[in-house]
């Protein structure tokens, strides 16, 4: 018994006082302001060319230490060419932490509220940028890069790096070209039974249901609610857009609502998404650099290399790259389909939770897999 | 060599328990000589086991001193408690708790093996020694084999050789003959008894058999719930058995009741429903006093007819049942109203219904206090 | 004799140690080598058990300002809680029984029967285990979806389209069953290796049928690790993920987990919420592990490795021989063959069909390339390894010393102990993970950003696997062995290195095994608390299905099937000189 009373004791000595709320940054990391520090960095390298303007970077990143730290919920094939090449071209290394998008942002949270200068420069989805920035974890930076970017690319805190696609998918053996879709109704009512939605994709569901059902077909809510309620008796709740896609690809299924355009399986598989309805939901990842790293010149020279050099050899890994300058994997001219995620539902938690309830309770009326 | 003095134990009881602590051994007090063979004898249940365990260890008592060829192993009063293993007690199992994973020989090098460093005899010695033991215990053409592979008596005379090896100043003995069928445990008596004796061992010995404490101890303490009830030779118990319980316990015994009325010499005259009986006594029971009168059926001898009562604890009666046991006959013979069991020699033997005269062998008659 | 003889009269030798003081004998006792090692043992699995126990509790009580039930009420609240309840329990309950059954079966076949083809067993008793949870569940999709599964199609002729739907609870129940089914096997693989045949035996010689035996003596018998093996299963499925997530949502089949992701997914994570399921959880662990430890306890009954010597033999089948291999062939093929030649054909495509002449035609080598070639892949296996192996050498080694406490000792809180040991299985990786990285990043010595802190994580997630194995063994070791051993002059230590440890082997080996290959699987802790440099393979794993390239992903797979078969095959090599040996 004195042997478990040791115990409690160890444990509440170890858990230190009071430990904030979990997912919340709790208090301010360490004194370090990057903000500041970049604001200065950049008002010195003003007028400076590119090509001297990352000279001059590399050398203060040499004397910051030589090393920049990166989290990304990104993919090692897409990112690991660039990182290497980043490495070649400026001799600063990189050490890679990745995960998914929700794992990057609980560790620099936690690690932010423990005062641990964990990441410099982090690329993350949509939502998680928003709780960094509301966390107050990240820093304020301008660069003349920014200007290749496309509109509504670029935040004082975040830039977009490449854009995330969602787009229809069909299998042409199961849906042969004279039946394919051509009007979103044709994708929700004419192949019952075969339709692919997954739940994690409450985001394009509210966007979708605001843009297309409410916008452009007039519908209030609840009448847009309805429809979908009618419709989703025609669906299969598949989670994962990997699976979904991989049992598009095999025939399992006919069709799929949503699928990331860069997951695409490979030339010869038949499948088929072209041409796209409008909306087509588009979102993006964006490259920020936290406010309490330890490096920002580093954190700065490798954020503007993303958004240039690397854009390229994004593009040859599958991606729609933000530089405007860039190759797209995503064809210019159905650039005027795309419609912007709604961004108001990262901002405002009760909004966020209300459609991601009710995309729940739609799907509860989905069809089952068997016939 | 082992003295034992004012030894208590308890249990805690079981839940709801009235009575709290199950009290097993209740003070009890032996001493036993260089290389005798002391056996505890009883019931399940009578704290035979529990004693036998505090003398080696493993059980810790709550009061009392036990101390071995002088040197003490267990106080209460100077707060000395020796583990088991720093005994140096052999130690035989009624399981024999032989080690499957190793051989015979590994067996009975275990205690040499852990002897401590400083103790430890060098490889040779301890192959002399084990070579011995097991030569002792008659195993040692078996010495590769796996202790799995020998039958129960030879399991048995391993644990023997595994405590022997030790050159243990005591030997305790948990009814290691109870697992034997009882040809084997006949043969095995005898070769206990002999290696004991010969080897001069201390040994103390814990059985429920009476049997076996007759036939091997040189003292036999009976124990009931927790006290000694008597300490004696085997020959004295059996003949002389201070209580009720002793007399019942070991053997068969007449218990005829009465009442004390006179002394002479050393007889005591007891009144009993049937006539007054005749009994020496080792105790000096108050005249008054309600006694048993313990007799062995085979010290009462049976004649035909009723005959003239002519010596003393003589007495008429009627034979109601017999029944022929191969080495001898049992009469059930009613005296009165009470009935009293005579074994006979198979010669004699009376039919139901015949009339006897009882003659109860009045050397062999014996006073216990009535319960 | 009459050497004997002489010896002992002339040398009259006591064999008591000479005394010491007092104070010194005291001070020895408090820190002998038994009270040092054992407290440490009960210091870190104490410590690594209350940490993430701790911070979940605290986290489904304190909302950040005040202590609270509201999460409580929020998640029992939710819609149609009560169907996910009844989902949950018969998910639960069905592949439970049906991997029980199966593992307890090959069990019994290996260990206690000369069945033909007992290698073979072996191997396939424990391949299931190798193959991450969402390949195996993929590659039942792949053949038993309804259009398209190749066993359906496959029964075409004879049943008509779409005979079996893997998206239905039965489906679940097969999968999550036949995936289990190796961690019953090596429980009751341990528990039959230490039982005293000749039990049978005399049951076999009073005229018992072989149904009777098994039914009467054997299950008895074979108690205390069937009621571990079904408490650690039913957890398990409880607490599973994939199964339900891949099978159950498009079946519209919603359960308890599916309920707890779905919290953490939320936008911010609702940790609350997750929180009250999971406490949930830990109660229920912890009735049911109350529950087994009484109906395990020390009765001599399950102590079934005695000294009294016995002589583990196999039983013959006879008629039975052949139908028992040919049943063994049927599960090998369907819960192993199967399974891996759909992953083996889906890593030889660049992107999966369902096979035709066309398709294998386009058979390439591209994805084992990719995966050989890269660095990483390579550092993430030797790390793998390194945790894996040194994990489940710590944790099995420590929780002996733990299930001595818990079943031989009369030490007060060693059930509180067990307990302990055990509550880690019901608290979410996710929230493991999180609890860990919380803790660790604060901690004086600076183990977070090492390997250690992943170490930490894998030896607190698989110490109630070690702690059900070792104490299952431990109950089946009669008292009297290690009181002889005290008898014969051996202190603690001594006895519990040369008696206790050889005749616990079978157990801990099952647990080593176990642990290694679980290890390899790990993913909700090692993805949040690895440090670049330090990456595992599940977390490789993960990225490349985050990512879509499923056949990459399947080369990866088969790959680290083919390496893990290899270390149980040695392993088991090992296991078996060690120990009591089968005649």
């Amino acid at each position: 018994m004195a042997v478990l009373a040791l115990m409690s004791l160890l444990v509440s000595v170890g858990c230190g006082g009071s430990p904030t709320a979990p997912g919340g940054a709790g208090q301010q990391a360490s004194d370090a302001d990057a903000s500041v520090t970049l604001s200065d960095l950049t008002a010195e390298l003003e007028g400076l060319d590119p090509a001297a303007r990352r000279q001059e970077l590399i050398r203060i990143a040499k004397e910051e230490g030589g090393v920049v730290s990166f989290y990304g919920s990104t993919n090692p094939e897409d990112v690991d060419p660039v990182l290497a090449a980043f490495t070649k071209d400026t001799g600063i290394k990189v050490e890679n932490y990745r995960a998914s998008t929700s794992d990057v942002l609980r560790r620099i949270q936690e690690e932010a509220s423990a005062g641990h200068a964990g990441a410099d420069v982090v690329i993350s989805g949509r939502a998680e940028y928003t709780q960094l920035r509301k966390s107050d974890l990240l820093a304020t930076y301008t660069t003349p890069v920014a200007e290749q970017i496309h509109d509504g690319g670029v935040q004082d805190d975040g830039i977009d790096v490449y854009r995330v696609l969602r787009i229809v998918l069909w299998n042409t053996n199961r849906i042969p070209a004279d039946q394919a879709p051509k009007t979103w109704e044709d994708v929700f009512e004419k192949y019952p039974g075969e339709l692919i939605l997954d739940p994690t994709d409450w985001d394009w569901f509210a966007t979708f249901t605001k843009s297309y059902l409410m916008g452009r077909k007039g519908m209030t809510e609840q009448q847009a609610l309805d429809y979908w309620k009618r419709v989703v008796k025609n669906a299969v709740v598949i989670k994962g857009h990997t699976l979904g896609t991989q049992l598009v690809t095999s025939g399992e299924n006919a069709i799929s609502a949503v699928n990331y355009q860069h997951g695409l399986p490979p030339e010869g598989a038949p499948v088929e998404w072209r041409p796209p309805m409008w909306p087509v939901i588009e979102d993006s990842t964006l490259i920020s650099i936290l406010k309490n790293t330890r490096r920002p010149a580093s954190a700065l020279l490798l954020t503007e290399y993303f958004l240039t050099d690397a854009q390229p050899i994004l593009y040859e890994g599958g991606r729609s790259p933000a530089n405007t300058t860039a190759p797209s994997a995503w064809p210019k001219e159905y650039d005027d389909l795309t419609v912007p995620i709604d961004h108001s539902l990262y901002e405002d938690e009760g909004e966020a939770n209300r459609w991601i309830a009710l995309y729940e309770e739609v799907l509860r009326g989905a069809g089952r897999a068997s016939k | 060599m082992l003295e034992v003095q004012n030894l208590v134990k308890s249990y805690p009881g079981k839940k709801n328990d009235p009575h709290g602590r199950v009290q097993a051994v209740k003070g009890i007090s032996l001493t036993v000589g260089q290389g005798k063979m002391f056996t505890m004898l009883g019931p399940s249940g009578c704290g035979k086991t529990t004693t036998l365990r505090c003398i080696a260890g493993l059980e810790t008592p709550d009061a009392g001193e036990i101390s071995v060829a002088g040197q003490c192993l267990y106080s209460s009063t100077q707060g000395v408690r020796l583990r088991a293993y720093e005994r140096g007690l052999g130690m035989v199992f009624q399981s024999y708790a032989i080690w499957p994973h190793l051989n015979v020989f590994r067996n009975v090098s275990f205690p040499l093996e852990v002897t401590p460093r400083r103790y430890r005899p060098g490889r040779k010695e301890i192959k002399e020694r084990v070579e011995r033991a097991l030569d002792v215990v008659q195993l040692g053409h078996l010495a590769d084999r796996q202790a799995t592979d020998l039958s129960g008596g030879q399991q048995q005379r391993l644990a023997l050789a595994r405590a022997l090896v030790m050159e243990p100043p005591m030997l305790l003995l948990d009814e290691p003959l109870s697992n034997l069928d009882a040809r084997l445990r006949d043969a095995m008596r005898f070769e206990l008894k002999r290696l004991q004796r010969d080897l001069g061992l201390t040994a103390i010995y814990v059985t429920h058999d009476q049997t076996e404490a007759l036939a091997m101890s040189d003292s036999i303490a009976v124990m009931r719930d927790g006290v000694i009830e008597q300490i004696g030779r085997p020959r004295e118990i059996y003949d002389r058995p201070a209580s009720k319980f002793v007399a019942d316990f070991i053997g068969i015994s007449n218990f005829i009741d009465g009442v004390v009325v006179g002394r002479e010499s050393s007889l005591y005259e007891v009144r009993t429903d049937h006539g007054s009986l005749f009994v020496p006594a080792l105790v000096e029971p108050a005249r008054g006093s309600r006694v048993s009168v313990a007799i062995r059926p085979e010290h009462i001898t049976l004649e035909k007819g009723h005959m003239e009562l002519t010596g003393a604890n003589m007495w008429h009666g009627q034979v109601k049942t017999r029944a022929f046991l191969g080495e001898a006959v049992d009469h059930m013979v009613m005296v009165g109203g009470t009935e009293v069991r005579v074994r006979c020699n198979p010669k004699v033997s009376f039919e139901e219904g015949t009339e006897v005269t009882l003659t109860l062998d009045q050397a062999m008659c014996s006073i216990t206090p009535a319960d | 004799m009459v050497q004997v003889l002489e010896e002992v009269d002339s040398a009259p030798t006591t064999g008591v140690r000479p005394p010491r003081s007092r104070w010194w004998r005291t001070i020895v006792e408090i820190v002998s080598p038994r009270n040092l090692i054992v407290l440490t043992g009960i210091v870190l699995v104490g410590w690594l058990a209350l940490v993430p126990l701790v911070y979940l509790v605290w986290a489904t009580f304190y909302n950040g300002t005040e202590l609270t039930l509201e999460f409580f009420a929020r998640a029992y609240s939710a819609f149609g809680i009560g169907s996910m309840a009844l989902n949950s329990f018969a998910f639960a309950v069905g592949s439970t029984v049906l991997s029980t059954v199966i593992g307890t079966t090959l069990a019994y076949l290996c260990v206690r029967t000369d069945v033909p083809l007992k290698p073979l067993v072996f191997a396939a008793s424990l391949v299931p285990l190798i193959i991450p949870g969402i390949l195996y569940t993929i590659s039942w999709i792949f053949l038993l979806s309804p259009r398209n599964g190749l066993i359906n199609k496959a029964l075409e002729p004879l049943f008509g389209p779409g005979a079996f739907d893997v998206f239905s609870l039965g489906g679940m129940v097969l999968v999550e069953g036949l995936h289990s089914s190796p961690l019953a096997f090596l429980f009751m693989y341990a528990a039959f290796r230490s039982m005293d045949p000749s039990l049978e035996e005399s049951a076999m010689m009073n005229g018992a049928r072989l149904r009777s035996v098994l039914w009467r003596v054997t299950v008895p018998l074979a108690r205390p690790a069937l009621y571990a093996a079904t408490l650690v299963m039913g957890v398990r499925a409880i607490e599973s993920f994939e199964v339900p997530a891949l099978l159950g949502l498009p079946g519209g089949i919603y359960v308890f987990t599916s309920r707890i992701w779905y919290s953490l997914d939320q936008y911010p994570p609702a940790f609350g919420e997750a929180g009250a399921y999971a406490v949930l959880l830990l109660v229920i662990t912890s009735l049911g592990l109350y529950w087994q430890s009484r109906l395990s306890n020390r009765r001599r009954t399950f102590q079934v490795v005695s000294g009294k010597g016995f002589r583990p033999r196999p039983m013959e089948l006879g008629r039975l021989r052949w139908p028992a291999a040919v049943a063994i062939l049927v599960y090998f093929v369907f819960a192993v063959v199967l399974p891996v030649l759909v992953l083996v054909y889906a890593s030889t495509q660049p992107f999966y069909s369902v096979p035709s002449v066309e398709s294998l035609s386009n058979m390439t080598f591209d994805n084992y390339a990719a995966v050989l070639d890269s660095n990483i892949v390579q550092r993430a296996t030797v790390n793998s390894l390194l945790l894996g192996v040194g994990s489940a050498t710590a944790v099995m080694f420590v929780m002996a010393i733990i299930a001595w406490v818990v079943v031989r000792t009369r030490l007060r809180g060693r059930l509180v102990l067990d307990n302990l040991a055990f509550l880690p299985l019901s608290i979410p990786g996710l929230v493991m993970g999180v609890a860990l990285l919380f803790v660790y990043l604060r901690f004086p010595i600076p183990v977070y950003g090492t390997i250690a802190i992943l170490f930490i994580a894998y030896f607190t997630r698989y110490m109630p696997y070690g702690m059900r194995y070792a104490s299952t063994s431990m109950y089946q070791i009669a008292a009297e062995l290690e009181e002889s051993a005290a008898m014969c002059g051996a202190s603690w230590w001594q006895t519990f290195r040369r008696i206790y440890l050889p005749l616990l082997f079978p157990g801990l080996l099952a647990g080593w095994i176990y642990i290694v290959m679980v290890s390899f699987r790990e993913l909700s802790s090692s993805i949040l608390l690895y440090s670049p440099g330090n990456e595992v393979l599940s977390v490789l794993i993960f990225s490349q299905w985050e990512n879509g390239q499923f056949t990459q992903l399947s080369a990866l797979g088969v790959m680290m099937i083919a390496v893990l078969v290899m270390i149980v095959a040695i392993a088991q090599r090992l296991g078996a000189r060690v120990g009591v040996r089968q005649s």
